[in-house]
């Protein structure tokens, strides 16, 4: 029973420590993906399982792994009733959210390790079966799943199992989100500097290899900034006089991300240029913001900042990241830097991070061959015409390009065939 | 769930060197992790932190000394791989380690109590690198010349059994390599600024000096600094230095091209003679090493590689030197400077006229470096392998002397 499988049918599903983004249909690769959710559920206790839910069919409560204490699916034609834990996510969780303040939501992967494999697993199935809206009986969407540089090869299995007994995929691909980012950018070496929510990862790759015992992940990102941009405001007598209640970390997390707020400055000199203070409206409320809209990003660089010992800064671990790999190389890296990742979009970031990375470089006639001159910076290629101003999405456009390229040949993928004969393993044998 | 058969559960591969520590997966060809087995502390507390500020002391830990120096620096290091790096249980997965081919009974067997009572791993089992460094190449019989951070060393490896009478050691490698070129420089009054120092630099024309601004760092340890300079020699080194492919030869030697160099400065200049000086003290130490500061090891006494090699095999039987000679294998950082393989092929066979040498470089860094985590990671995923582990319940049942027995 082998069906081929369509462009408009490869589902691709990014996934990260604060979104997963996923999509389906790969022929205009100049879209952005359909279904951005944050990688967040919210556990209820029981619930029964009635008619109207089709889509997960009754096989389904049976085959997955879940071990929810005794019970046993009545399995009639109508009427389910079985006593197991329901993750709600997406729009759902955030309606319940506002509803209901007091609500204990879990977030599976954190600082980029999984944690919680149930609430992924509930996650993808909410992305897979509800969002996309794929049948589990005839399903012809192969899945193409993108992941950090931690996940192990133990990892993988279970996410075979997952994708090929929960979900019934037809095909599977797991792939590298750095390398993922620099298809997307259209080169085959460089080397990706992605500042997540929960880590940030700065990865080498040469010839398409990812060279993973060079590449560095350090535990700052969007959720540090979020963090230290709170203690900021909480010390700014001004602002909370005027927003009236002590802020937390939600709203210092909406107020880093609003328009033509927090900007990073290449030097702190050039503050002297900017007004003290900048008026917003937020919530029906007047409120000005103070210098400390320029500090967000200060963790990553001196992460002594927010009392983290023993970590890296980011030019620093950017040197250290090149160091490694071969001298002949080096050059190549230096040159094809991929600026990437949701909390890399602060105006003015990259400019500071050039600014910063100048202490490693070399200027003069007399440098060694080996000796880099300047730092350059990747943008997305220009016939993206939606998409390249969103370096963010760089991984999901890579991801889309090698859907594209390895599900039309059953060779290039992970198919139900190869998974029938050998199990979950087959990620060791077949792996790209 | 686990059984150590089959793909089921993944091994995890360890290798502890003077320098550098690699730590990952059986079955993938990378590890995971690789960081400096050197641990900072702050007055008080101790972070096993590879990556700490001017604040921290810098200390090195000596694993391949006749004895280990500092058991819990080892551990630290085994947690901050196995917990920090690569995030897993320890108690899931059997461990893989390695070891330098003369470690003594009572290390091994330390170890291995480590490894059952600290981190109570599944099973374990400890190897010798060179035979990991042949079995990653291929060949169960080769002399391994291991030129890496703390010593050199030569071993003949005869069917995956180590010839304990042809081990040829000294200390003689990176690290007193790196530790001569800082002489060489104080010599020629360049100054060695690391980078974490700097905040401001300009562009100056050749051999002026350096027109800098500095940053304020107060509380820095003398130790940390020395870390830092060291990473600049490193730089240096893989760069600029080069071995001349045959005898040397002053004359010839100045006619080569120079090489330039730019330091963290902005202080460059062109190296020329002096890019070959140094690492002649591979091929001829009494002759070129200058002002040893280092009283524990007699200069005099020091052998060039090449007479390392030849004192190893001679030392083996006489029917299997031919093999031995046919199957050279080189490893470890130091053995990456160019030139380095073509001068072995070179002295070797002006020292043993007819007969057949081959030597065998790998090309890939990554080989080079981490020949013997890789030469793990394939015998660990081996289903043949799988009968050779020492299991819990045998450490539980024997005690630590299982390890002489099961690991040779």
């Amino acid at each position: 029973m082998h069906f081929t499988l369509k462009e408009e049918n490869y589902v691709v599903v990014e996934n990260g420590s604060w979104r997963i983004k996923a999509g389906i249909g790969v022929s205009d690769t100049n879209q952005s993906p359909s279904v951005i959710i944050s990688t967040e559920v919210a556990k209820q206790a029981e619930s029964d399982f009635d008619k109207q839910n089709e889509n997960l069919g009754q096989q389904e409560i049976s085959s997955t792994s879940d071990n929810s204490g005794p019970n046993s699916p009545d399995n009639t034609t109508q009427k389910v009733t079985v006593k197991e834990p329901i993750y709600i996510c997406g729009s759902q969780l955030r309606e319940l959210k506002e509803s209901n303040n007091s609500i204990v939501t879990t977030f599976p992967i954190q600082r980029g390790v999984i944690v919680n494999w149930e609430a992924l697993e509930a996650l993808w199935r909410h992305i897979i079966l509800k969002e996309l809206n794929i049948k589990r009986a005839r399903n012809e969407c192969p899945v193409l799943v993108t992941v950090p540089n931690s996940w192990t090869k133990e990892h993988f299995e279970r996410i075979a199992h997952i994708f090929f007994e929960t979900f019934n995929a037809p095909g599977l691909y797991i792939a590298n989100q750095a390398l993922m980012t620099l298809y997307g950018i259209g080169c085959l070496s460089g080397l990706v500097v992605d500042v997540g929510y929960g880590k940030t990862e700065i990865t080498p790759i040469i010839d398409c290899s990812v060279q993973y015992h060079a590449a560095i992940t350090i535990p700052i990102g969007g959720q540090d900034f979020d963090e230290y941009f709170l203690s900021l405001l909480l010390s700014d007598t001004q602002f909370l006089m005027e927003y009236g209640e002590t802020p937390d970390v939600e709203i210092a997390r909406i107020l880093k991300e609003s328009d033509n707020i927090c900007e990073v400055l290449p030097d702190v000199n050039f503050i002297e240029d900017k007004p003290d203070r900048i008026e917003v409206e937020f919530n029906g409320r007047k409120i000005t913001i103070g210098p400390e809209r320029f500090q967000v990003v200060n963790p990553i660089f001196n992460p002594l900042l927010m009392k983290k010992e023993g970590i890296l800064s980011l030019p620093e671990a950017i040197y250290q990241a090149i160091s490694h790999c071969e001298p002949d190389k080096r050059n190549i890296l230096w040159e094809n830097i991929a600026f990437t990742g949701g909390s890399s979009l602060f105006k003015g970031f990259r400019e500071r991070l050039e600014k910063e990375l100048n202490v490693y470089l070399y200027s003069s006639d007399n440098s060694g061959e080996y000796q880099i001159k300047e730092a350059k910076f990747l943008k997305l290629p220009e016939y993206f015409s939606t998409l390249k101003e969103r370096p963010e999405l760089a991984g999901y456009i890579g991801a889309a390009i090698t859907a594209k390229f390895s599900f039309p040949d059953p060779k290039g993928f992970i198919n139900k065939v190869d998974y029938n004969e050998h199990g979950p393993s087959v990620v060791h044998t077949k792996s790209y | 769930m686990a059984t150590f058969g089959g793909d089921e559960v993944s091994a995890l591969v360890l290798d502890v060197g003077s320098c550098w520590t690699r730590a990952g997966y059986a079955g993938e060809d990378t590890p995971k992790a690789v960081f400096p087995t050197s641990y900072g502390y702050i007055a008080e507390a101790e972070t096993a932190a590879p990556n700490i500020d001017e604040d921290t002391i810098m200390k090195n830990v000596d694993s391949d000394a006749p004895k280990v120096q500092d058991w819990d620096a080892l551990e630290k290091i085994w947690d901050h791989a196995l917990d920090k790096r690569l995030q897993v249980d320890p108690t899931e997965h059997p461990l893989f380690v390695t070891e330098a081919a003369w470690n003594t009974r009572e290390i091994r067997e330390k170890l291995t109590e480590i490894a059952f009572e600290k981190y109570r791993v599944l099973a374990f089992y400890v190897a010798k690198n060179p035979v990991l460094s042949a079995f990653a190449t291929g060949r169960p019989t080769a002399v391994v010349l291991d030129c890496g951070h703390s010593t050199t060393s030569c071993v003949p490896v005869v069917d995956g059994y180590v010839l304990k009478k042809g081990i040829y050691k000294q200390p003689v490698a990176g690290d007193f390599l790196s530790e001569q070129i800082m002489q060489q420089f104080q010599k020629l009054n360049i100054n060695v600024e690391p980078h974490y120092l700097i905040a401001k630099k300009t562009v100056v024309e050749a051999d002026q000096p350096a027109v800098v601004v500095y940053r304020d760092r107060p509380n820095t340890t003398e130790s940390y600094h020395k870390y830092m300079q060291m990473r600049v020699i490193h730089e240096f080194k893989e760069s600029v230095c080069q071995v001349f492919e045959s005898t040397y030869n002053e004359l010839v030697i100045a006619a080569r091209p120079m090489k330039t160099f730019e330091f963290p400065d902005g202080f460059n200049t062109s190296f020329g003679v002096q890019r070959f000086d140094v690492p002649e003290i591979l091929f001829n130490p009494p002759k070129f090493i200058m002002q040893p500061d280092r009283p524990s090891f007699d200069t005099k006494s020091m052998l060039g590689v090449h007479q390392m090699i030849y004192n190893s095999v001679s030392a083996c039987d006489i029917d299997v030197r031919p093999l031995l000679l046919n199957n050279i294998i080189l490893t470890g950082g130091t053995t990456l400077l160019p030139g380095f393989a073509d001068r072995v092929n070179y002295e070797l066979s002006m020292m043993l006229h007819g007969m057949k040498i081959k030597l065998h470089a790998p090309g890939n860094t990554i080989e080079r470096k981490c020949s013997s985590w890789l030469g793990g990671s394939i015998l660990a995923s081996l289903g043949t392998f799988h009968q050779l582990w020492i299991s819990r319940k045998e450490y539980e049942d024997q005690g630590a002397m299982i390890v002489e027995k099961k690991c040779e």
